[in-house]
């Protein structure tokens, strides 16, 4: 029972940070928009897959709006929120279809190459894309009014509630059972009846999904999107959270590690070298997991 | 048509080498370890900065051996670091990601914000011309290194003990161990060894590449194209994945320039799917 008070708890946190100011607002927009990014690798590390394309999809939400509102000339939000969906599900789909016949690192690697084609592509055809200054992204608009900086924090913290009530679906259901199966024992899960192939392309097009909305968010939250969404770093960033995540007890931990998360790269920023901090930080992590593993 | 001919060839091999270089270590290291090494460029990196300083004050071809002979420190100590934190292969990469970030870091200290390279020093070698193009014997004094450094790779896996010991513990450690090989002595030599390299080619590649900070990130991605193609840790397969990465790069700059990236990558992808294990395996790893 106690699972579902997740959705709450990402509400009620959100609602405090509307009334914590500017900045607490912009902040709390973006990490609960990066949190769904970091949901979309938490959900194949599930599986055992480790993602090191899951930017790409986190791109392609953003871009899906950027390009339409360049192209098309609409900043409404319903059709932007339907265009990241159905381009970061279709990728999602593609992502799991090519990554059924591979596993362990050489998944990783087909999905790091996955999202180096899209980058690449973002990059070089400058003439649609932007090229590597990226897209502007506008002020998304709800029956053709500014939902502004609290319409977005509400949408940001409904898709993350949403996300986590998923989540806990989730881990109660036959899939996530599955899920548990495959990571430890792939063929034995296959020989007791279960559709492996099946299982892994449908939670790909899901973790597309969040990680596409979430980079809309953050697309909408910073009004620009850059090839850097895609770039392999950006995604590594994610499987970071997502490991993190997976350490954490809880349905909202992906929030947590996401807040966790850019709250200390936001911090590490006041130092001439931000790197060392994180760097030194997700040691720290490590060292403090293991030591809790060999008890 | 013939002046067509030589710069693409020229262009090429200069790729070839780049990723060829940036490989070499990095398939050594995994072959024998099953390391991972997200931070394997680091140490390309590193490698390439440390020659840049030391060139300057003790000459070229000395300043490229001392920075190789200083990062001989760093491999067993990244051996012990990884061994020590990650059991699994989960924790291995979220180890070297940390170790990434942190070298990123370090460099950002030591060396700042500038580019570092010997280029200047290495131009001083003249160059040879080629059909009427000019070639330069930096790009030649590469090459060399490359090839030295895998006829000593060869050598030492070939024809030595230690080199069986390491082929045992690629094959199977479980196996290696129950025989009587040390394998995490084993695992310390070969991560020293490939740390070696790759800090070695680094400095070699200082004769025409630019190191700055980000580079890290962006070099690995590249070696990771050339194992996939070649087969994780098979090294012949590295050097024609090089070759072939290179010549569809190259194919892809002259005729269609936005494809650079995407061409190589789609190389990579077809691999993947069609032969997991590399195009020049001989025989297929199973999981």
């Amino acid at each position: 029972m106690r699972g579902w008070l997740s959705p709450i708890a990402i509400i009620t946190a959100a609602t405090a940070a509307y009334f914590g100011g500017p900045f607490l607002r912009f902040a709390a927009v973006y990490i609960l928009g990066w949190s769904l990014a970091v949901f979309g690798a938490w959900l194949l590390l599930r599986y055992g897959l480790v993602n090191f394309g899951i930017g790409a999809s986190y791109a392609l939400g953003a871009y899906a709006a950027g390009l339409i509102y360049k192209y098309l000339h609409t900043a409404d939000l319903a059709v932007h929120l339907l265009a990241a969906v159905g381009a970061a599900g279709a990728w999602g789909a593609l992502n799991g279809a090519v990554g059924i016949k591979t596993r362990g690192i050489y998944y990783s690697l087909l999905s790091l190459s996955l999202s180096m084609v899209l980058y690449g592509v973002l990059v070089k055809f400058y003439t649609v894309t932007g090229g590597s200054d990226g897209l502007y992204m506008p002020d998304p608009r709800l029956l053709g009014v500014r939902i502004g900086t609290a319409g977005l924090l509400a949408l940001a913290a409904l898709l993350a509630a949403a996300w986590a009530a998923l989540g806990e679906v989730f881990g109660r259901s036959y899939a996530g059972h599955v899920a548990a199966g495959i990571k430890i024992n792939e063929l034995r899960t296959s020989a007791l009846g279960a559709d492996v192939g099946r299982h892994i392309l449908i939670s790909s097009v899901l973790a597309s999904i969040a990680a596409g909305l979430g980079g809309l968010i953050v697309g909408y939250s910073t009004s620009h999107v850059s090839p850097d969404f895609a770039y392999w770093v950006t995604s590594g960033k994610m499987v970071v959270g997502g490991l993190i995540a997976s350490f954490l007890p809880w349905t909202w931990g992906f929030v947590a590690s996401a807040a966790l998360y850019q709250a200390v790269e936001l911090y590490s920023l006041q130092f001439a070298y931000p790197e060392l901090v994180v760097g030194g930080l997700l040691l720290a992590i490590l060292a403090a997991w293991r030591l809790y593993y060999r008890r | 048509m013939a002046g067509f001919a030589i710069s693409f060839l020229i262009s090429f091999y200069v790729f070839f080498l780049n990723i060829l270089m940036t490989s070499l270590g990095m398939a050594f290291t995994y072959g024998v370890t099953r390391i991972l090494n997200l931070a394997q460029g680091t140490f390309f990196v590193l490698g390439g900065y440390l020659a840049s300083v030391f060139a300057w004050q003790i000459g070229l071809a000395f300043g490229i051996a001392a920075a190789a002979a200083a990062s001989l420190a760093f491999g067993p100590l990244f051996y012990l670091y990884v061994k020590a934190l990650g059991r699994t292969e989960l924790e291995q990469l979220f180890a070297t990601y940390a170790l990434l970030l942190i070298g990123e870091g370090l460099f950002k200290l030591v060396f700042g914000n500038g580019n570092y390279t010997t280029a200047s020093l290495a131009d001083g070698l003249g160059s040879v011309e080629v059909l009427g193009q000019q070639v330069p014997y930096s790009y030649l004094w590469g090459g060399a290194v490359a090839a030295a450094l895998l006829a000593l790779m060869y050598l030492l896996l070939a024809r030595t003990r230690a080199g069986l010991y390491m082929r045992a513990v690629r094959d199977d450690a479980e196996m290696a161990s129950a025989l009587g090989i040390n394998v995490r002595e084993v695992g310390l030599s070969a991560s020293a060894l490939g740390i070696l390299i790759t800090a070695a080619s680094g400095a070699a590649s200082s004769m025409w590449q630019a190191f700055t900070l980000g580079l890290s990130g962006q070099i690995l991605v590249y070696a990771f194209a050339s194992l996939v193609v070649g087969g994780i840790g098979d090294l012949l397969g590295v050097v024609a994945a090089s070759a072939v990465i290179s010549a569809v790069r190259t194919a892809a700059v002259f005729l269609y320039p936005q494809l650079e990236l995407v061409a190589i990558y789609l190389v990579v992808i077809a691999v993947l799917l069609t032969r997991p294990s590399g195009l020049f395996a001989r025989h297929a790893r199973l999981a």
